[in-house]
């Protein structure tokens, strides 16, 4: 039997088996979850903002999938690996101020199933704090899914890394459709 | 368009790929005037460094003409004649604002493939490793440069298109590893390799203010244009010990700074190096580091070593030298774009030319045997320059 959240690991598998498997070494242990913080020299306001926006998540999202957003409800459509068909995530994003959980954090945005009520339930937190210095905003990208270690942190760098250099540059770099070259299955 | 693309470890050809579109809003695209062979390219050619996929166009030291804009780029305009750093930067974060455009935090979309072996991924790179970001190379009619108004540097009338071009990366890495040595007036640096960037390097310090620069190697055509250029030359094959001769040349006192300008195929003698290469050969090494080592034993007590040879993952690592002699060690991927202004300046007042570097100039489709030239050192080849 396959439920929903088998089906959206597999989804995540897909959308990270091109990076995760470059780096080679898809299998390992399940992790609990991924967190990657980077620090974007931007307000913290201002990378909230991006968060907020589903068209600008769609972007950082890249390869990895697409999301449409009706109110505070996102649906996730996420690459499959073999297949054109993506899986649906549906969520409902919370969005929720400093947090006992994430000492110093100004804003805690969280995307989850509703309906999913168990312990092990995925989700998505993104949780923002000033950085010292003026460094702008600490940006925390937490995917609670369970898929191996390595492919949840590269995923959830992929999506911080993405999402600061739109913040930062307006854009997100990219080399698609454009490869190296052309492509190896050619 | 013709390309030259990687197809495996030492399988080059030249084909047909897709012609490179804007991607980006603040992309531009150039038509490739020249492009050249760099050293880098060597490692993954030869197998050393892992990363590529075959139909990669790689390339990363060009300069062109830009044929299209993209819709937020201001300045570069359609027209221009510019030189382009190797190293992608953004122009906007925190590395990039700091004069560090090699370690972007925004440029390299396969950051994820990085971060593992660097904990903090760095910039993307034309043509290189797909770690590196996977951008099409410039060894192609026409190539695609992200952040156009960043990246992109108008050429001076009274600077040649060769010299453009070694503005990209030879220079631009000499001119880097020149400034790490802090050259105070007089001072005497020595440089192992006399390769592009070498040269350039020991070029770049004499323009900084060194009153003597000593060039290491072994190719007699190579020194000849460290000579014409000003320096003195070490042939490593004609003396027992570079360490020793170095000091001899120095009044005992050796070179206040050493530039190594290798990297991990560096050609040595000894046991260490029969050591060296007998663990490169079954790849339990990626590098045969005798240059890095002597570079570290030749400098004088308190000196600057710079590195701008690329290694792997380097061992026999002679620390106990680093700590007692007070060195301080300093490398970067090239800083191009931060220096860029200084360096066309040297170029036009004469204090430094990187022409001569441009040994062997052919036609892109013959690009493979300019690489096998460029590889065995072949006729006296420095660069191989292409003509798209
Ligand atoms: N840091 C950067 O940004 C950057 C940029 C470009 C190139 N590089 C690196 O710089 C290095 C040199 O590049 P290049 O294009 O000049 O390469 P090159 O292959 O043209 O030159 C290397 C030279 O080193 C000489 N050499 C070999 N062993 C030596 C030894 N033991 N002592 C003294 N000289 C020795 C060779 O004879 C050759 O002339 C490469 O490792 C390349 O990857 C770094
Ligand atoms: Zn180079
Ligand atoms: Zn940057």
């Amino acid at each position: 039997m396959s439920g929903p959240r088998d089906t959206i690991t597999s989804a995540v598998r897909g959308a990270v088996q091109g990076v995760a498997g470059k780096v080679g070494e898809v299998v390992g242990r399940r992790s609990s979850g991924a967190q990657q913080t980077l620090t974007v020299g931007r307000p913290v306001d201002d990378v909230a903002a991006l968060w907020r926006d589903p068209a600008a998540v769609r972007q950082a999202l890249g390869d990895a999938g697409t999301v449409e957003a009706d109110g505070d409800r996102w649906t996730w459509r996420l690459a499959r690996p073999g297949s054109d068909d993506p899986v649906e995530w549906r969520t409902t994003l919370v969005e929720g101020g400093p947090s006992t959980a994430f000492p110093g954090s100004s804003v805690v945005l969280r995307w989850s199933d509703p309906d999913d009520g168990s312990e092990a339930a995925s989700e998505l937190v993104v949780v923002l704090r000033e950085a010292p210095q003026d460094l702008g905003t600490e940006q925390v990208v937490r995917l609670d899914l369970p898929v191996p270690d390595l492919a949840a942190g590269a995923l959830a760098l992929a999506l911080g890394y993405r999402a600061r250099a739109l913040v930062m540059t307006g854009e997100v770099p990219t080399i698609t459709p454009q490869p190296a070259g052309r492509s190896a299955d050619r | 368009m013709r390309a030259l693309v990687w197809n495996g470890v030492n399988d080059l050809a030249v084909e047909t790929v897709d012609d490179p579109t804007l991607l980006n809003p603040h992309d531009v695209v150039l038509r490739v005037g020249l492009t050249v062979t760099c050293g880098s390219d060597l490692h993954f050619i030869d197998g050393y460094l892992p990363g590529m996929r075959p139909g990669d166009v790689f390339g990363h030291e060009f300069m062109g003409e830009v044929v299209e804009v993209g819709s937020q780029v201001s300045r570069t305009e359609v027209g221009d004649r510019v030189t382009v750093p190797s190293f992608v930067s953004c122009g906007e974060c925190w590395y990039c604002s700091r004069g560090m455009p090699s370690l972007c935090d925004t440029t390299n979309p396969n950051a994820a493939l990085q971060q593992p072996v660097l904990g903090y991924p760095g910039g993307g790179i034309y043509g290189y490793t797909h770690p590196f970001g996977g951008y099409q190379g410039s060894h192609a009619e026409y190539v695609r440069v992200p952040f156009g108004d960043v990246n992109c540097f108008t050429v001076p009338e009274d600077v040649t298109d060769v010299q453009a071009l070694f503005a990209s990366d030879a220079l631009a890495t000499g001119y880097t590893g020149a400034v790490f040595c802090d050259v105070q007036p007089g001072d005497t640096v020595a440089v192992f390799g006399a390769g592009g960037v070498g040269l350039m390097a020991a070029a770049s310090a004499r323009a900084l203010g060194a009153g003597r620069t000593i060039v290491v190697d072994r190719f007699p055509e190579r020194l000849a244009i460290a000579r014409a250029q000003g320096s003195e030359v070490l042939d490593y094959t004609e003396v027992d010990s570079v360490q020793e001769a170095l000091r001899e040349m120095t009044g005992g006192r050796g070179p206040d700074s050493v530039v190594e300008a290798v990297g991990m195929e560096g050609h040595g003698t000894g046991v260490q190096h029969v050591v060296d290469r007998a663990k490169q050969a079954v790849r339990a090494s990626t590098d045969r580091a005798t240059p890095l080592r002597e570079a570290i034993m030749a400098c004088r007590k308190g000196g600057v070593v710079s590195v701008l040879g690329v290694y792997g993952l380097t061992d026999s690592f002679p620390m106990a030298m680093v700590t007692n002699k007070g060195l301080t060690i300093r490398s970067a991927q090239q800083f191009g774009q931060t220096h860029m202004a200084a360096m066309l300046e040297h170029v036009r007042a004469g204090r430094i030319d990187p022409t001569p570097l441009a040994t062997h100039t052919m036609p892109l489709e013959e690009s493979v045997e300019g690489y096998r030239l460029f590889k065995e050192k072949e006729d006296g080849c420095v660069r191989a320059v292409f003509r798209p």
